[in-house]
């Protein structure tokens, strides 16, 4: 209950006031009558009822004329919601706001600078072109206004007449804006006037004022940091990270400047220091020097992870970027990313993400931490949520390849205690198995048990690789196989490649007619184009000769996985020519997507990512893949754009192999040089034969047979490359044999 | 650089929006948003932040029972600044409306338009500080009469708004000068159930400040922090993990109790390079209540309060629980409300309880029984007992035998009392024109953070 004295005077001054109210009805006509009212609190009211209206997604634009005659009046508070209504019209109904423009204009003198700035800022809002005529000598005369509140508003109203008038805008950038980088005193304004000139990037290019030493504005802005409000600080910092430091010194200028930031609350200002500081850090050739900054780099990320979810999921993300150039800064404090109770999932992912990157990567001391994170990563595989305890899985069988020492403990784990997902734990042992074959039985075993239960595609196409490569491990290995091969046309793409190859490998095991039934299948039934060439491919080779399917697959079966390349990492890393762009636009949205910004990416360098086979959105689900694709085909700029559109197509693929297909990849190629030469030794008459024949597809594929993963590597190759120019053999090849 | 605030129901329908500029959005790109939601939740329990559809980011946060959200084309923009730029505008708001729901954005449309426009303009964000403004941002669309006495013309931004000390308004008075510093710790640990030991445990400080000093004070703070006392800078521990129990010897060496906190942040008006050079904190300060500094430790920590929870299922019948907990801290020391959060399986019924301190409550919505006490004295031990009767039928999701627990959570406060050992040595306050006498009054408080938890 509200005290005796506030409900009298309510009493009262409901009892006072004399003047109508208005309904809460809000009919238009009513309102109309109420904005004509005498009385000036009626006027008021309906003034806020008729916001209120428009808030509601009511058109009210009719009684424009009517709000409009109550904007000539002495009380700011009215004037200030005659504003409010006008600029919500201003960018839909620009022709009503030219009613208003003589009162705005006048408005522009007015004695109240926050009068000042509401007229300007209005003006500019309203999109007509005729405007200008109007705007320019008051817009003009804000700029130099004494007071620095006017002039912060003014030079944003700058940026926003490009759109409608270029001329008059890149006029006032150089008359005023640009002088002004160098003259205002008032860190706002010239933050402001930076985050106006920043805007009209790329017609004005800031980042050569920034660089251009015939000018002050880079002392300039080191010097206002300190000054400016925290949204000012944003914005320097945003635009130092563009300055390239000319020598040592200079670097180090920087950094002494910035480095104090990393200690705001704001964790925009502290992730825009980061930014300058890694960029200038380069230029210290000194280690110890570098050293000294570093830790202060990692204290202030470690410090993100006390803010919000979504702020810790942008660090993440960022932190992800930065220990790929720096490995070590964060080490020392993985603890501080092990999971929060109540984190919400997005995070408690991208914290495994960091965990799995960042451990055991100090020179002594691994093994406790390798420990300490399996231990944890127990826990987290009894969760109750499926994608949790999927990482966790890829996150243990990571380890186990980065520490084989824990690598029996995590495949007992894996087989044994790990009971709600068999799809990933396979994949995760299969992984195991590319890089040591320690554990054999125990994971066979595995396979065996839950061979029934796999749904996945990729799971169960690793299960169909493992059983290839070690057919006597499995006693019933013709009767699944034979099942694999039933149901071939329901299987995924990944699945009927990795049978055709299995049935290929192993023909003399389970006898010529299934062999010709999955190459039959193979070649009329997949949708996939590669699944169909190789299985042509096969046809061919044993129409040409009966033994040469059998060399195949002698050439692979020497002695379990004798011949394959090891992996030695799964864990996935940006080319070096993608990590150096993402560095540089850290705390970006693009750097949440791990996504380059077109401008960067040079005819050059996407060049260069095509040889080296990159592919910078993976670790995101199919369909924000392919939507991502989808956008980025229509834009259809530049080549690197192109090479993830192809890739999301291929998002299947990619994602079903799971493993990280190009990091392996360069592994692969290091193996296939070995095998390049005992194909050759072994099979060199067969080549030339192949050759006469002019069957150049082959040859590609001839190679990749002796390797199963090869295949689906090369294979997504292909298709790359299918999808840049229609299917054409030979095109293919010369490709094929570029890469190797 | 954001282009739009949109504030939308639970549903994602919006309720109130400001369109800063026209990047090329599609108008209808809002109506997108409720099905993005939707579409997401069938597929995955991920729900990131950061939405995409057709070109469109949905850059979201969630309060109370709206969505707050930015939409932007652009890859370029500054993610972090448009995060923090979405909080700041829920903390102001908070501080004109007192609580942000959707009732209280649909009772004050003009004042929200008010404050939109002046916190940013053209996606720059301009001014987020409340404290000014209020100052001139002043109406009240509920209480219609009473603004109109402050009106008339004398609404203007003041001109502290665009200084340097932009958060501190000139002529401020007080008849009486005091300061009063809060030290407020919060403990994250994450303790095994099973063998007691601490596997995670950081202390998160905070130093909030309400400042009632006239005019333009100029604070000096001192500490007993080691890198505040002696330059010597942290450089020491960067190799080898072990650098915690480093900081340990060298406490236990040096025998004062000086303290080393890591990841220092500091409010706006702390002068920062004054820090980094001299190790000084010295500020003017805002009026009123604002948190001057924050900081983070992670030296390993005995847990304060321990909890020691024993199950015994019987499938198909009852599940009983014995729970003990024991104060870990002095004996001068007492946990205020202290509230322990023992999850229960989520289809179990009939609670009895036994015990002799507090009060037990069984929460079905949070699937757990909640002991709350309300003075814990230090060194002493209590125990409960509780039985809950289970459904014949067994139901996989909740069953606590296939899954891991949840983890028992605590929450307390320990006034009096700092984990790390930070004081405050001093605190000298210097007004140069006006030389009053000021009394600085300092407050310790230990509690528990958001994640006190117990693994079982």
């Amino acid at each position: 209950m509200p005290p005796l004295d506030k409900k009298i005077r309510k009493f009262i001054s409901n009892a006072v006031r004399i003047a109508p109210k208005v309904s809460s009805k809000g009919e238009l006509s009513e309102l109309r009558n109420c904005l004509a009212s005498p009385y000036p609190q009626t006027r008021k009211d309906a003034i806020k009822k008729t916001i209120q209206q428009m808030t509601l997604g009511k058109d009210v634009s009719s009684l424009f004329p009517d709000v409009l005659t109550n904007m000539a009046t002495a009380d700011v508070e009215q004037k200030k919601l005659v504003y409010l209504y006008i600029m919500n019209y201003a960018t839909t109904h620009p022709e009503l706001c030219i009613l208003a423009v003589n009162t705005f204009v006048s408005d522009c003198n007015d004695p109240n600078p926050l009068i000042r700035c509401m007229a300007i800022r209005t003006m500019c809002m309203i999109r007509v072109d005729r405007i200008m005529e109007y705007v320019e000598t008051p817009l003009r005369k804000c700029l130099q206004d004494d007071n620095p509140y006017v002039r912060k508003t003014a030079v944003i109203c700058v940026s926003k007449l490009f759109q409608l008038n270029e001329e008059l805008c890149l006029n006032m950038v150089h008359d005023d804006l640009i002088p002004m980088l160098e003259n205002e005193s008032n860190p706002i304004v010239l933050s402001n006037a930076m985050a106006s000139l920043m805007e009209l990037y790329p017609t004005i290019n800031y980042k050569t004022l920034i660089n251009d030493h015939s000018n002050t504005i880079i002392t300039k802005l080191l010097n206002a940091l300190n000054e400016s409000s925290e949204w000012g600080r944003v914005t320097i910092l945003n635009s130092i990270a563009e300055y390239n430091s000319v020598d040592e010194m200079d670097a180090k200028k920087v950094i002494d400047r910035v480095v104090p930031h990393l200690q705001h609350a704001n964790p925009a200002v502290v992730l825009g220091s980061v930014k300058v500081v890694l960029k200038n850090v380069e230029f210290l050739f000194t280690s110890s020097a570098a050293t000294s900054y570093l830790p202060k780099v990692a204290s202030a990320l470690v410090s993100m992870m006390s803010t919000p979810p979504e702020l810790q999921y942008v660090a993440l993300k960022n932190i992800r970027i930065i220990v790929e150039k720096y490995p070590t800064i964060l080490t020392k404090e993985y603890r501080i990313f092990y999971l929060k109770f109540n984190d919400p999932l997005y995070v408690k992912l991208e914290k495994l993400d960091i965990l799995m990157r960042i451990v055991g990567n100090s020179k002594t001391n691994n093994l406790k931490q390798y420990q300490s994170f399996l231990q944890e990563l127990r826990e987290y595989v009894t969760e109750f949520t499926p994608e949790l305890v999927n990482k966790s899985v890829m996150c243990m069988s990571a380890l186990a390849i980065k520490c084989p020492s824990l690598s029996p403990e995590i495949v007992e784990i894996l087989t044994t205690q790990v009971t709600s997902c068999p799809d990933d734990c396979l994949i995760a042992l299969c992984e195991i198995v590319r890089n040591t074959v320690q554990n054999l039985d125990s994971i066979v075993n595995y396979a065996t048990t839950v061979c029934e239960d796999l749904i996945k595609d990729e799971s169960k196409c690793n299960l169909v690789w493992l059983m290839g490569e070690y057919p006597s491990k499995f006693p019933k290995f013709s009767q699944v196989i034979g099942n694999f091969v039933d149901s071939f046309t329901e299987e995924g793409n990944c699945t009927q490649m990795s049978i055709l190859l299995t049935v290929v490998k192993n023909h003399k095991l389970l006898g010529g007619s299934i062999l010709q039934k999955t190459l039959d299948m193979g070649s009329k039934e997949s949708t996939e184009i590669d699944i169909r060439d190789m299985a042509i491919m096969y046809w061919r080779c044993l129409s040409i000769d009966e033994s040469l399917i059998s060399k195949l697959s002698t050439v692979t079966n020497t002695g379990d996985m004798g011949d394959l390349p090891k992996i030695s990492d799964t864990i996935e890393k940006f080319p070096e020519p993608v990590l150096k762009v993402l560095l540089q636009q850290l705390s970006t949205l693009g750097s949440v997507y791990f996504k380059p910004i077109n401008e960067m990416a040079t005819v050059q360098q996407s060049k260069l990512l095509m040889d080296k086979n990159s592919n910078i959105i993976r670790g995101k689900d199919v369909g924000e893949l392919a939507n991502l694709a989808q956008t980025e085909i229509s834009k259809n700029e530049d080549i690197l754009l192109d090479l993830n559109g192809n890739d999301a197509e291929n998002a299947n693929d990619v994602n079903n192999n799971n493993s990280t297909t190009f990091d392996e990849l360069s592994d692969l190629f290091g193996g296939v040089e070995i095998n390049n030469n005992s194909s050759n030794n072994n099979n060199s008459t067969l080549l030339t034969s192949i050759f006469t024949n002019n069957n150049a597809n082959s040859i590609g594929n001839n190679h990749a047979s002796s390797n199963n993963q090869l295949d689906q590597k090369l294979n997504n190759n292909n298709n790359n490359n299918n999808n840049n120019n229609n299917p054409n053999s030979t095109r293919n090849t010369q490709d094929l044999l570029d890469l190797f | 650089m954001a282009s739009c605030i949109y504030f939308c129901d639970l549903k994602g329908k919006p309720i109130l929006s400001r369109r800063y500029r026209n990047d090329n959005l599609p108008e209808d790109a809002i109506d997108k948003f409720p099905l993005l939601l939707v579409e997401r939740e069938d597929e995955t329990n991920v729900l990131p932040p950061v939405l995409e559809f057709n070109g469109v980011h949905y850059l979201f946060i969630q309060h109370n029972d709206i969505y707050v959200l930015t939409l932007t084309p652009k890859l370029d923009i500054n993610i972090t600044s448009n995060f923090t730029f979405l909080y700041q505008v829920i903390d102001v708001l908070q501080q004109y409306c007192k609580r942000v729901e959707e009732e209280s954005i649909r009772d004050n449309f003009v004042i929200i338009y008010e404050l939109l426009d002046e916190m940013m303009d053209y996606g720059i964000p301009q001014i987020t500080d409340t404290k000014m403004l209020k100052q001139y941002i002043t109406q009240k669309s509920f209480k219609l009469i009473k603004s109109k006495k402050k009106s008339k013309n004398l609404v203007r931004p003041p001109e502290q708004l665009t200084d340097s000390v932009s958060w501190r308004p000139k002529g401020i008075v007080y008849k009486k000068n005091e300061a009063f510093l809060d030290v407020v710790e919060s403990i994250n640990m994450t303790i095994s159930g099973a063998s007691g030991k601490v596997l995670r445990s950081e202390i998160i400080g905070e130093v909030k400040v309400r400042s009632r000093l006239s005019g333009m004070p100029d604070l000096k703070l001192g500490l007993n922090d080691k890198g505040i006392f002696s330059n010597k800078s942290a450089e020491d521990d960067i190799e080898g993990e072990d650098a915690d129990a480093g900081v340990q010897n060298n406490n236990k060496k040096k025998g004062d109790r000086n303290i080393e906190l890591d990841d220092l942040k500091f409010h706006q008006c702390v002068r920062l390079s004054k820090f980094e050079n001299e190790k000084t904190i010295t500020f003017i300060p805002p009026d009123g209540d604002f948190t001057l500094m924050s900081y983070r430790l992670t030296t390993p920590l005995k847990p304060l309060i321990m909890c020691d929870c024993k199950y015994q299922i019987h499938a198909k019948s009852r599940v009983e629980i014995n729970c003990r907990v024991k104060a870990n801290f002095k004996k001068k020391s007492t946990a205020n409300n202290v509230e322990i959060l023992i999850p229960v399986p989520g289809d179990a019924d009939t609670p009895n309880f036994r015990y002799s301190h507090g009060s037990i409550k069984w929460a079905p919505e949070k699937q757990a029984i909640i002991w709350k006490i309300k003075n814990l004295l230090g060194g002493k031990e209590y125990s409960m007992a509780s039985q809950l009767k289970l459904p014949s039928v067994e139901d996989n999701e909740s069953n606590f035998s296939t899954h891991s627990k949840p983890p028992i959570q605590i929450k307390f406060q320990i006034p009096y009392y700092t984990t790390s050992g930070i004081q405050v040595k001093y605190l000298k306050i210097n007004e140069p024109n006006l030389q009053y006498k000021s009394y600085p009054w300092v407050r310790y408080i230990t509690q528990s953070g958001d994640d006190y938890s117990i693994r079982q």
